[in-house]
C-alpha cells in the first residue's frame, strides 16, 4: 500500500490544479449533455410540441 | 535515507502522510455528495432501466398512431 507516498511522487500543487480543472471540465460537460436531451432536462422539460402532446405519464 | 529514482524529495514522509490523510477525507466527502446526488437523480428519472426504453417506446407508437390518424 503505501499509497501516501504518491505525494513524494507527484506534485501536490500541480495534482489539486490538474484535478480541479479536469473534474470541473467533466462536470460542466455532462451537465450541458443532460440539459440538451428531452428527458432530463430539468429546467423546462422537452422541447418539442408533438412530445409534450403525446408523452404518457411518467413512470413513478 | 536516500530515496532514488521517481521520489522528488520535496516533501517529508509526515508530510506526505498528513496531505493524504487530508485529500482522502475530502475525496470521501465528495464521493459521499456525488453518491447522494445520483441516487437522488435515479429516484427522478431512472437512467438504465427499462423504463428508459418504454418511454421511447411508447412515444414512437404514439406518433405513428397520431401520423396514420
Amino acid at each position: 500500500m503505501a499509497l501516501w507516498r504518491v505525494w513524494q511522487i507527484f506534485d501536490v500543487r500541480q495534482v489539486m490544479i490538474g484535478l480541479g480543472a479536469f473534474l470541473f471540465g467533466l462536470a460542466i460537460m455532462i451537465h450541458f449533455v443532460l440539459l440538451s436531451t428531452d428527458r432530463y432536462n430539468w429546467f423546462d422539460g422537452p422541447r418539442s410540441a408533438k412530445s409534450s402532446a403525446s408523452i404518457p405519464a411518467m413512470p413513478k | 535515507m536516500d530515496k532514488q529514482g521517481l521520489y522528488l524529495g520535496n516533501v517529508s514522509d509526515a508530510e506526505a502522510k498528513e496531505f493524504h490523510n487530508g485529500f482522502m477525507m475530502g475525496f470521501m466527502i465528495w464521493l459521499a455528495v456525488a453518491i447522494v446526488a445520483h441516487y437522488l437523480v435515479w429516484l427522478w428519472r431512472p437512467w438504465l432501466s427499462m423504463k428508459t426504453a418504454s418511454i421511447e417506446l411508447d412515444q414512437a407508437i404514439s406518433t405513428i398512431t397520431t401520423l396514420l390518424t
